[in-house]
């Protein structure tokens, strides 16, 4: 609960960090001429509102008592291996994004698919001819109707697609 | 009602009706797929529509409108992952119901709703769409910042364990709306120097960031279960008959009113109305706290809302000739085509054609019940069956494909990641994402109306309460809010 009770601090001081910087640009936004309330005031009232409300949300979780979950080994490795997991597929998605620009929408998109699905069977090599297939299928539909019927045009990309 | 039968006759014809059935089906698809929405449906559909008569291409589009916002409905449900932005309520219960194990009550509950929600709306429609126009003009930026309030005092009934975190989290939303051009002056603001922060965020990708995003990766953290649902042997075989519609009439004819009024405003349209209508369902029920853990009411309501909104929307568009919403805008398109000027005159010039518009709305109803009553359910639960490693990556292609689509720029694919990096972390760290979404739709009319209210009244803040229909918002929020905080309350005593 320590851990998760620090990550909900950090989550607020970050959205305060970021409300406190937004508020000072506020001073250099273009005055709004003949407005009782402008651009910059709203925003204002918005930035002062949340930093008070994220405020009291800090108040409230350092006065609570803090208390420690203990966790078997199990339990640890489990949660590791989730965690992994996840940072792992967040980590395809950020490459797949780049790979939008460089490789092409239809390729990027095959290995992604193949690759991710890969990883959610827990590395399992069996089901590399499945994902290959489906991935296969997809892109294929996915090219008939984005490419050629409503004539999409994808980011430039260095191969084929 | 002899305009209705000749505009009847013109639309119900060998050649017609597959047309709209074609319409409502591809509508359903693109509705139930996340990242693709009933604007593309709808503009995917309206080349095929030039050479066909003006009321039977119009009454094609009008099938895929209703079909996009229907199949929704379908995402919501079997993934928690609302298919458009009119069916984020329908997750809230619709989806904890199927993961009980009863995926298709939660079907045919959200089917049967979104089909009165439509029929309701088409004979508000037919009776009174004229008169509605008018009511619709009377909105000013006074009413439409009260309105804006009215929507956001959702938040605390959205956040009973902690109104604290939703309050946050509706300030998160109502802050990234600020991001971009200012609706006002049109100067650009906090865009860091970046043409492209110019625009400020898209909802789509928001949307899809927060919800899609967050929900994948809260599934990935369950990756050893197998499937989303535990794989069953029988599905549950829910009849939805009679006595659901005798007990929840009131739910389903306030639903229709709140979904049709909020329909005919422009720019408002079904987003917003699930939330209102889920929560005034919330608000009525005799049981509040089963909304949220599958309650059928919560179903009911926003799908009969955003449903709703669909024969609303079609009020101003072809009384005023002013679309209130993207997939309005490309229906109107549809008209002006043809050589079709809507507006009032519309009503006197081409009976027929208006008319015959009115039965291809109702017409497209039947044609989702039925698609979806009879093969859509069993085609939507075979997904159920597709395990979660083939299924979760499908969902990160298409709403990468489908935020891309939108404007043609990759700048929305990486909204769409960071929003989804953000939505995890509201999610596991308890803060509720609705609220978040909620500001960001409601936040830009809440502050172009406030802004502009106050150019026109000079700095007085009393034309909000002298103007009858913003007093009237303005009691309706005090009174939600009274509502919300007896919830919370409520809540809070059961707790301790």
């Amino acid at each position: 609960m320590v851990v998760r009770r620090k990550g909900e601090v950090l989550f607020l001081s970050v959205l305060m960090g970021m409300a406190g910087y937004l508020f000072y640009l506020t001073f250099s936004l273009s005055p709004s001429w003949y407005q009782p309330v402008g651009a910059a005031d709203y925003s204002r009232f918005i930035f002062v509102l949340l930093e008070i409300v994220c405020g009291l949300r800090m108040f409230k979780i350092f006065r609570q008592a803090k208390f420690n979950e203990k966790s078997t080994l199990d339990n640890k490795i489990e949660i590791k291996r989730i965690r992994n997991c996840v940072l792992l597929t967040m980590l395809v998605i950020f490459i797949y994004l780049i790979g939008l620009t460089s490789l092409g929408y239809f390729i990027s998109t095959f290995l992604f698919l193949v690759i991710c699905m890969w990883i959610l069977s827990y590395y399992s090599l069996k089901i590399i001819p499945k994902a290959i297939l489906i991935s296969i299928i997809l892109v294929a539909l996915l090219y008939i109707l984005f490419g050629q019927i409503l004539n999409i045009y994808f980011p430039p990309r260095v191969l084929l697609f | 009602m002899s305009n209705f039968l000749i505009g009847l006759q013109s639309v119900v014809s060998w050649y017609a009706l597959p047309l709209i059935a074609s319409g409502v089906a591809l509508g359903l698809i693109f509705g139930a797929i996340p990242g693709l929405t009933a604007t593309l449906a709808v503009a995917l559909i309206l080349p095929f529509t030039f050479g066909l008569p003006p009321v039977i291409g119009q009454v094609t589009l009008i099938g895929a409108f209703v079909g996009g916002i229907s199949g929704g409905l379908v995402s919501a449900t079997l993934l928690g992952i609302p298919g458009t932005p009119s069916s984020i309520a329908t997750t809230f219960d619709a989806f904890p119901l199927a993961k009980k194990g009863q995926p298709i009550k939660a079907l045919k509950t959200g089917i049967i709703s979104s089909f009165i929600g439509g029929i309701i709306s088409g004979m508000i429609l037919v009776v009174a769409s004229t008169q509605l126009a008018k009511i619709a003009l009377s909105f000013g930026p006074y009413e439409y910042f009260m309105l804006a309030i009215f929507g956001l005092t959702v938040i605390v009934s959205l956040g009973e364990d902690s109104w604290v975190r939703s309050f946050i989290s509706a300030l998160f939303g109502l802050t990234i709306t600020l991001f971009g051009m200012d609706p006002v002056d049109g100067v650009p603001r906090f865009t860091f120097g970046f043409t492209r922060m110019q625009t400020g965020f898209n909802l789509i990708p928001t949307l899809l960031g927060l919800f899609v995003f967050s929900q994948l990766f809260s599934e990935i953290e369950k990756i050893s279960e197998r499937y989303i649902f535990k794989a069953k042997e029988k599905m549950d075989s829910f009849r939805f008959g009679l006595r659901e519609i005798k007990n929840n009439w009131l739910n389903f004819i306030r639903s229709s009113l709140i979904g049709t009024g909020l329909g005919i405003l422009p720019g408002v349209g079904g987003a917003i109305a699930n939330f209102v209508c889920y929560d005034q369902a919330k608000k009525a029920s005799n049981k509040p706290e089963s909304f949220g853990k599958g309650a059928i009411e919560g179903i009911i309501a926003s799908e009969t809302g955003n449903n709703a909104t669909t024969g609303g929307a079609l009020v101003p568009m072809l009384t005023l000739g002013i679309p209130g919403d993207t997939v309005t805008a490309v229906l109107l398109g549809g008209l002006m085509i043809h050589g079709i000027q809507p507006g009032p005159l519309l009503f006197v010039e081409e009976v027929e054609l208006i008319y015959g518009i009115f039965a291809g709305f109702f017409i497209a109803n039947f044609f989702m019940l039925i698609i979806q009553y009879v093969f859509g359910i069993k085609l939507f639960t075979w997904a159920l069956r597709v395990p979660k490693y083939i299924l979760l990556p499908i969902i990160v292609a298409m709403c990468t494909v489908g935020c891309y689509a939108i404007n043609c720029q990759i700048f929305d694919v990486w909204v769409l990641f960071l929003f989804g990096l953000i939505g995890y972390g509201m999610k596991k760290y308890g803060y509720p994402i609705p609220p978040a979404v909620l500001g960001f739709i409601l936040g830009p009319i809440a502050e172009k109306n406030l802004r502009l209210a106050l150019m026109h009244s000079g700095g007085s803040y009393l034309p909000f309460f002298t103007r009858p229909i913003s007093l009237i918002m303005f009691c309706a929020t005090i009174f939600s809010i009274f509502i919300s905080l007896r919830g919370v309350a409520k809540f809070s005593r059961k707790g301790n």
